[in-house]
């Protein structure tokens, strides 16, 4: 370092140093806690829409595994039309293997069962941040 | 009373515990606001742009890679901050143009030592507000901030080659210029 540039450097050093003003932190922490907030809300909203995104292609998908199903195996639901007009029907004959009801049943219900789970640990978490902040 | 790392703060905040972030604010707001201070001249400015750069670090804290110190990131969106900041004041250039930068090769030969410190820092704080923004910026960085030239060009995005030529040619001006207001006296 040159003789010089050690002159200005300890002039510099003796600038005097200016803070911003009392209640500076206060302000700033309360704007940055509505946008930890705004966020938030918005990540709610998106896990909202993620899980509603979810359980209907949930279904559609497993309607879809039943038709398909269905289909491969050949399987027939021997049902008949009421008739609106006479008010005269047959009750449905349902004619499929045990095995797929369960499977359905299965993932509905694990489905359903991850669902709360998710839930559930969202609101633990939620809480504990909150706690966090107090 | 232990002191938390920046890195600690950051991924608390990152977690969700906002409140983290106020002790990121306490350690850093005296120096970003008098780096801010030197550019913008106006307290209140200073205090609404000092309020931006955290608010910038804060919602971008996840593009933070902690590939450098958090100081230096901070720095930077000061740096960029504040530049911005100033295009809409638009009463001082942001850089020297290449025909303003021929100041002779002054040295500080001043009799620095038979002027008084206020003396003193009054031009030196006068040839600041001549400087343009950016070269202000790079000067306090590096002469009050104690930043290395790799840090320099870390934070403002330049060269290391062209952080060494802007800087002395910034030494140059001020040197004369400083001189200039001692011969004034």
């Amino acid at each position: 370092m040159s003789e010089n540039d050690k002159k200005l450097r300890e002039l510099f050093k003796q600038l005097p140093t200016e803070g911003p003003s009392m209640g500076f932190d206060d302000r700033l922490m309360r704007k940055i806690a509505k946008l930890a907030d705004a966020k938030e809300r918005k990540k709610k909203a998106s896990r909202v829409i993620f899980i509603a995104v979810g359980i209907i292609g949930g279904l559609a998908s497993l309607t879809g595994l039943i038709w398909f199903l269905f289909n491969y195996y050949g399987i027939e639901l021997n049902i008949s039309k009421p008739s609106w007009a006479t008010l005269e029907f047959e009750l449905p004959k349902i004619e499929f293997p045990s095995m797929l009801v369960i499977l359905a049943i299965a993932v509905l219900l694990l489905l359903s069962a991850d669902m709360l789970i998710r839930r559930h640990r969202f609101s633990k978490r939620e809480k504990e941040k909150h706690a966090n902040l107090l | 009373m232990i002191e938390i790392e920046d890195i600690e703060c950051i991924q608390q905040v990152r977690s969700g515990n906002t409140g983290a972030f106020a002790v990121i604010v306490n350690r850093y707001k005296d120096t970003v606001f008098n780096i801010v201070y030197k550019i913008i001249g106006d307290r209140q400015h200073a205090e609404e742009v000092t309020q931006d750069v955290f608010i910038k670090v804060f919602q971008s804290l996840n593009k933070f890679r902690e590939e450098s110190k958090f100081s230096t990131w901070l720095y930077s969106v000061t740096y960029n901050t504040t530049i911005s900041a100033t295009r809409k004041m638009k009463n001082k250039p942001l850089s020297f143009k290449d025909n303003q930068a021929d100041f002779g090769d002054d040295e500080l030969l001043y009799e620095l030592d038979e002027v008084s410190k206020e003396e003193k820092l009054q031009c030196l704080e006068r040839v600041l507000k001549q400087l343009p923004v950016e070269d202000t910026l790079l000067i306090t960085l590096y002469y009050m901030e104690d930043q290395p030239i790799v840090g320099v060009a870390e934070i403002t995005g330049l060269s290391q080659s062209n952080v060494k030529i802007r800087l002395h040619r910034i030494r140059k001006y001020m040197n004369f210029e400083i001189n200039k207001l001692l011969l004034e006296r």
